[in-house]
């Protein structure tokens, strides 16, 4: 019960003060990598258009 | 330079050395001095984490890389974003859980001192060295274009740096790269609007984008395998990833910018908006540097954009020479511009065969363009065969003080000095504190008072400042001066690396295992360095993978 609790606790203070559409730093670790593969595929895209 | 362009840039640079100054003046702890009293928010420590790995060199050479190469030097970044959520998830809890003040600490908890001191000591010899280029490559460019001296520019900047680092500690260096940030974003995005204002009528941007695209400048991802080529998308996600992760995670100058968080959330969201934001701000840059291509496309550039290399020919045996070729470059550029001109039309009016007739002759004129230029730069070579007749790193300042308006060249020579003294300031910032706490405090005297330490904090990071100004006069022009700093930093970094991923992720291996695959792999990379043609990117792989398996080898046959 403890234990629980004190995850509870560091769960709270590592994840205070995310943006209120981001609940968790693993959602924003997603949001991070998906537009890098979003800017990766734009940019393959720009290269294929404009050569 | 007018009046108006010196008031911009001193009035710019003043006002955010003032104010950091007396914004953070009279630390009185060695926390507050070096860690900013754990004070910032994740904005302050986002761009700041931006504005110490944007030096000047960023503003100045990657437009000319862009003018000469295309945009293929993005997907250098392409690893950035995983290796600042591997920072985020990993290191940044365990800095903070250890409440270390720099990265070196935690090896001593980890492994022992040696360990530290030798992680230590590979941060303050590449790091060093890097200060001082930071100072040199924008002061050499600086002062060949305006013809101002070279060694007044390099203590201008150095001075300057060296008062407020001093000064106001990590505070006043976040605090100013913050304004500095400000001015730097401003500067660009301004040149990136006058450059598309002085397109010809007919020649708008998406006009421009086409052309820029059919001239080879828009390659932006490279997806072949080949291990030679300096940027393609897997040399930019593996060896970008290492670059990223070691400079991130173990390099000092950034890891003193976000351990100096209110708190973990801080830190974590400074890093991940460098995270979304580094890739389009390094895509806009290339993105300048194609537009003053296509600029070029349409007022004649010079055959060679180092005035003093042209000066040395004209000045030569070679002035015919020089001369017969300068004027071919210049009918060559006649033909290109009316070639453009119809390649345009058809782009709006004609059909697909037209464009593509069109395309073929502006490519071949193209081609025998750079081929003038090619045989300018070979003359050059005959005329003083240690001469670097590498003139990319000139593109863009040339541009500015010929073609920009009053006031706005004062703006962007901010920029530029902004960004060196940002960077400068960051790598000051955290040579005085390694040297301090790693060296001074753990190895000298360790016992003394916060008073005493503050002090040693200071004398060092000044004495940081004279070494890189120092190092700025020795240094000599490298082929590309952002190359530069990038090869002297995989070179290093990838051992460094290799030590925090065993301590981090092998539990099992130790220090003295550790410490012997360090130096080999070191050793290693040099002997590779001086005789194979690896690009660059790779050697922090090489080096964190060499570190890596040479540690799993050696553990078992040592007993701590």
């Amino acid at each position: 019960m403890n234990k629980q609790l004190n995850n509870e606790e560091e769960r709270e203070l590592r994840e205070f003060g995310l943006p209120s559409f981001m609940r968790s730093w693993k959602k924003l670790y997603g949001f991070v990598l998906g537009e890098l593969a979003l800017l990766i595929l734009l940019f393959y895209l720009f290269t294929v258009i404009f050569q | 330079m007018s009046t108006l362009d010196w008031t911009v840039l001193l009035g710019t640079l003043g006002c955010i050395v003032i104010y950091g100054v007396w914004k953070t003046r009279g630390s009185k702890n060695i926390q507050e001095y070096l860690l900013g009293d754990k004070s910032m928010s994740w904005g302050t420590i986002g761009l700041s984490v931006m504005a110490t790995q944007a030096s000047a060199i960023t503003f100045l050479s990657t437009p000319g890389q862009a003018y000469e190469s295309g945009m293929a030097f993005v997907q250098n970044y392409f690893g950035l974003p995983i290796a600042l959520v591997i920072i985020s998830a990993v290191f940044i809890p365990l800095y903070y859980r250890l409440k270390v003040y720099t990265a070196y600490e935690f090896l001593e908890k980890r492994f022992d001192l040696r360990t530290r001191l030798l992680g230590a000591f590979l941060f303050l010899l590449q790091r060093g060295l890097a200060a001082g280029i930071t100072i040199y490559a924008p002061a050499i460019i600086l002062s060949s274009i305006l013809h101002w001296n070279l060694d007044y520019t390099i203590l201008f900047v150095g001075i300057l740096v060296i008062i407020y680092t001093v000064s106001g500690g990590t505070k006043a260096v976040s605090l100013t790269q913050k304004y500095q940030m400000g001015v730097i974003m401003l500067g660009m995005f301004t040149a990136f609007f006058l450059i598309i204002q002085r397109f010809p009528e007919y020649i708008g941007f998406m006009e421009a984008v086409k052309i820029s695209g059919k001239m080879g400048k828009l390659e932006v991802v490279d997806l072949s395998f080949d291990y030679t080529k300096r940027y393609t998308l897997w040399s930019g996600l593996t060896g970008g990833l290492f670059l990223a992760l070691s400079y991130f995670g173990t390099d000092q100058s950034q890891v003193q910018r976000y351990i100096s968080g209110k708190n973990i959330t801080a830190s974590r969201l400074g890093l991940m908006f460098n995270a979304m934001l580094k890739i389009p701000m390094q895509f806009f840059i290339l993105l300048v540097g194609v537009m003053v291509f296509i600029f070029y496309q349409f007022e004649k550039p010079p055959v060679f954009f180092k005035e003093q290399g042209v000066t040395l020919l004209q000045n030569s045996e070679y002035a015919e020479q020089f001369s017969k070729l300068d004027a071919a470059y210049s009918e060559n550029f006649q033909n290109k511009k009316e070639q453009l001109e119809n390649f345009a039309y058809a782009m709006n009016n004609g059909s697909e065969e037209e464009i593509q007739r069109a395309e073929q002759h502006v490519k071949a004129i193209q081609q025998e363009g750079d081929s003038i230029r090619s045989e300018v730069k070979a003359l050059l070579k005959t005329r003083d065969i240690e001469y670097e007749t590498k003139d990319s790193d000139y593109v863009f300042l040339t541009f500015i003080m010929k073609y920009m308006p009053e006031g706005i060249i004062g703006l962007l020579l901010a920029v530029i000095f902004s960004a060196a003294m940002s960077s400068t300031s960051g790598e000051l910032n955290a040579l005085g504190s390694t040297t301090t706490v790693d060296f001074y405090k753990r190895i000298v005297r360790q016992n003394g008072s916060e008073q005493h330490y503050l002090v040693m904090s200071k004398m060092l990071t000044a004495f940081w400042g004279v070494m890189a100004i120092v190092f700025a006069f020795l240094a000599k022009l490298a082929e590309n001066l952002i190359e530069m700093v990038n090869i002297l930093g995989s070179v290093f970094y990838g051992t460094i690396l290799g030590i925090f991923l065993i301590a981090f992720f092998m539990r099992f291996i130790r220090g003295n295992a550790v410490f012997i695959s360090a130096i080999l792999a070191q050793m290693m990379v040099f002997i590779l360095f001086a005789t194979t043609d690896i690009g660059y990117l790779w050697y922090n792989a090489i080096g964190c993978g060499a570190v890596m398996i040479f540690s799993l080898i050696l553990q078992p046959f040592l007993r701590k």
